[in-house]
This record gives structure tokens, C-alpha cells and sequence, in this order.
């Protein structure tokens, strides 16, 4: 039967790990700090490249904007454009147009009506005012409203009032709504 | 002998604990300054990335506008721009109402009886102003016209710089001969015109240029063909300013 003996003392083999952590320990130190300085280095030039790129741009950017502001007429020139673009297309759209108004009014205007007073609104709206002489005139007009107003862009059509007086003449009033 | 041998002892004692020490020293400095300088360096690199980014976009932006501005014709901008203020003024332009509305009346043989105008403050600051942020200069006038030329009046008061609007016609008689089949008209009209300041900022660099829209250049060709109350006036000063002569020609030349 082989018996092994260990020949090193149990101080020396404490020494000799102890050794050999030191070293590790001393390995590991030794390498952070190169790691640590390569690293320092590459941040530093990472820092001066960026610096240096920022200050390109920043004056790239003061170079186009001198050359925009070259053009600062032409730039308000369209600002003034646009602006009054704007507000006209507003005005043209809300604008009340009177010419459909009139040439309804034109239709509406028989021999047989006799006209007094009309009033056109801020809306478009009309109310006309007039005399017809006998129901075959009176009849005619509402015949002449109907096709004009009720089938054109009229929202309403009515007659406030309708005095029929002893010489047989009829006294309309006429209202329309847009 | 005896004293020797200690130190020795002492030496083999305290030669680990430098050996250790140094070490774990330097890798404490090592974390210490890693935080204290690098770390804000690549927390400041980071932003100046993040900057260079931002940076190159505005580059881009403006690039973009500087070549837009080079497209545009200085000459087209003013003439359309002068257009529209026309259209639109800046300050009360009751003058040119008036006169328009003169002018239109004359052209179509109506007569115009009497016209009530308070301009009241001119300073486009101190005027009352709209919703739509253009503020009313109003004029009520009375007139007198047959039924075919009040028509083509209010036609023509639909096709006129500055802009005006009919806002409210009452007839107060409608005459009619048995000879015509259309009344002659008399009555009173209010109309309106409109007059806006200009923008606060004309341009800002870096904002960006703004565009004129298919419908805006649609506006423009059709305001184009309105009747302008400036070329009236420019025409009315060309022939103030014609050459007269006046007494007798040189015999002597």
C-alpha cells in the first residue's frame, strides 16, 4: 500500500496562496489602470472630435443663416403673402354675394306685380313689398315664386302678409331666406 | 543577533500588506476618478452627440429654405404682395373706396345721390377690429339706378380692389315707366371694406419658409384680374403729370 506524504508545511502553503492572490490582485490593478488610461485617452479625443464637429456646424450654421438673412425681403414678402392669403379667402368666403339675389329679382318681376319697396339683408335674404292687380296676377306671381325661389338656393319662402283691399288689388309681401 | 531577527519577522509581517494595499489602492483611484472624470466627460460627450444631431437637422432645415429662397423670384413676390395688401390693406383705405365706388357708379350710369363715410380713427392699432382679426371701414350711400345697371354695379363692386362688400340694400322706390320692362331703382346701400396690419414678424431664420398653396396662387391669378384702384391712380397722375405747353413758341431757337 503507497501512503503519500505531503512534504510542504501547512505555512508554506498559506504563503504560496498568498502569493498568488498578490499577484492577482497586483495583475488585476494593473490592467484597470492601463484599461483605465486607454480608456481616458479615447474619451478625451471622442471629446475634442465632437468639440471640434460642433463648432464646424455651429459655423456652418452661422454661414447658411447669413446667407437666409440675404434673402430676408423676399422672406417677409411671403410671409405678407401668405398671411394675406389667409385673411382674403376668409373675407371672399363669408362675403355676401348680392347678383343671385337681383337676378332672382329680375324673374320675379312680371308685368302683373307692381314693385313698392324691396330690402336686401346683410344675409341675402330679400323682402319685397308690391301690389298685384286680381287673383289671375296674384296667381301668376305664386306660380313665378315657386319655380324661382323654391327650387333655387332658398332656404325659406313665405309671405308675411297678403291684404287683399275693395279694388280687388292685393297688397304681398314677399320674404325669403337664404 | 537577537534584535535583527525581529525586524526581519517584522519585515516578512508588514511586506504582504504593502503588496496588497498598493494595489487595491489603485484600483480604488482608478474607480474614484473613473467617476469623478470620466464619467461627466462621456455624459458630455453624449449631449454633444445628441447636439450634433440636432445640429445636422437644423443644416438640413436650413439648407432646404436657402434653396427655396433661391427658387423664388424677389420681382413676382413684391408684385404679388402688393397685389394683396391692395386687396387687404394695412390702414383704412377710404380713399380708394370712395373713389372705386365713385368710379363704379359712373361707368354704369347710376347716379349716386349721397354717401355717409366715418373713417373715424385711422391708426390700424387703435381701430376696432373683426373676429377674423381684418378690421371694417363702412360707408352707407344713397343712390338712384335702373334695374340692368344696378345689376352690373353690384357685379362690379364683387370684382374691385380694395376689396369691398355690399352689406345691405333697402329700395326705397322702384319706379317703373310702362314703357320699360324693369324698374328704376332708388334706395341706399352700405358697403364695407376691409383693412388688416401686417404680420408682427416678417421671417424668422430659423422658422420655416412658408408656402404658397395651389389655392393661394389661384387667389392671387384671380385678384390679378379685379379693377385696381391703383392703376387708376397711377393713370389719373400720368396724365396730371403730361407736359403742357404754355405761351408762345420760341421764335429764336
Amino acid at each position: 500500500m503507497k501512503e503519500q506524504i505531503n512534504l510542504i508545511s501547512t505555512v508554506s502553503k498559506k504563503d504560496i496562496s498568498l502569493q498568488k492572490m498578490k499577484k492577482k490582485v497586483q495583475f488585476f490593478s494593473y490592467l484597470f489602470l492601463i484599461l483605465f488610461l486607454v480608456l481616458s485617452v479615447v474619451i478625451y479625443f471622442l471629446f475634442l472630435s465632437t468639440n471640434k464637429i460642433l463648432a464646424g456646424n455651429q459655423s456652418k450654421i452661422n454661414q447658411l443663416k447669413a446667407d437666409i438673412q440675404k434673402y430676408h425681403k423676399t422672406e417677409s414678402y411671403l410671409v405678407t403673402i401668405t398671411n394675406r392669403i389667409d385673411l382674403i379667402g376668409k373675407l371672399l368666403i363669408s362675403r355676401t354675394s348680392y347678383i343671385k339675389s337681383i337676378s332672382d329679382l329680375k324673374a320675379i318681376l312680371i308685368p302683373e306685380f307692381v314693385p313698392l319697396s324691396l330690402k336686401i339683408g346683410s344675409d341675402g335674404g330679400m323682402t319685397i313689398s308690391g301690389d298685384c292687380l286680381g287673383e289671375g296676377a296674384l296667381a301668376k306671381f305664386n306660380e313665378t315664386v315657386r319655380k324661382v325661389f323654391v327650387e333655387g338656393k332658398y332656404s325659406l319662402v313665405f309671405y308675411p302678409s297678403i291684404i287683399r283691399s275693395g279694388d280687388k288689388k292685393y297688397a304681398i309681401t314677399l320674404g325669403v331666406k337664404i | 543577533m537577537i534584535k535583527n531577527a525581529g525586524n526581519l519577522e517584522n519585515k516578512k509581517q508588514s511586506l504582504p500588506l504593502k503588496e496588497v494595499y498598493f494595489p487595491v489602492f489603485i484600483i480604488l483611484a482608478v474607480v474614484i476618478l473613473g467617476i469623478f472624470f470620466l464619467l461627466p466627460k462621456i455624459k458630455q460627450i453624449m449631449a454633444q452627440k445628441a447636439q450634433i444631431d440636432s445640429q445636422k437637422v437644423e443644416i438640413n432645415k436650413l439648407i432646404g429654405k436657402l434653396q427655396d429662397l433661391k427658387t423664388l423670384s424677389e420681382a413676382d413676390l413684391y408684385n404679388s404682395e402688393s397685389l394683396l395688401l391692395e386687396a387687404l390693406p394695412q390702414e383704412k383705405n377710404f380713399y380708394g373706396m370712395l373713389v372705386q365706388t365713385k368710379q363704379i357708379f359712373e361707368e354704369n350710369g347710376a347716379f349716386l345721390n349721397s354717401f355717409d363715410l366715418s373713417p373715424g380713427l385711422i391708426s390700424t392699432q387703435s381701430a376696432q377690429k373683426t373676429d377674423d382679426n381684418s378690421t371694417l371701414l363702412s360707408m352707407k350711400l344713397a343712390f338712384n339706378a335702373s334695374y340692368l345697371n344696378f345689376s352690373d354695379i353690384l357685379e362690379d363692386f364683387s370684382r374691385v380692389l380694395p376689396l369691398i362688400e355690399v352689406e345691405k340694400i333697402d329700395f326705397t322706390n322702384l319706379s317703373s315707366t310702362p314703357s320699360a320692362s324693369l324698374p328704376d331703382l332708388e334706395g341706399t346701400m352700405s358697403l364695407k371694406t376691409f383693412f388688416s396690419p401686417l404680420p408682427k414678424t416678417l421671417g424668422k431664420i430659423d422658422e420655416p419658409l412658408p408656402k404658397i398653396d395651389n389655392n393661394g396662387n389661384t387667389l392671387i391669378q384671380e385678384l390679378a384680374k379685379y379693377n385696381r384702384f391703383s392703376l387708376k391712380l397711377q393713370a389719373s397722375e400720368e396724365s396730371a403729370t403730361e407736359t403742357v405747353v404754355v405761351g408762345k413758341d420760341n421764335p429764336f431757337p
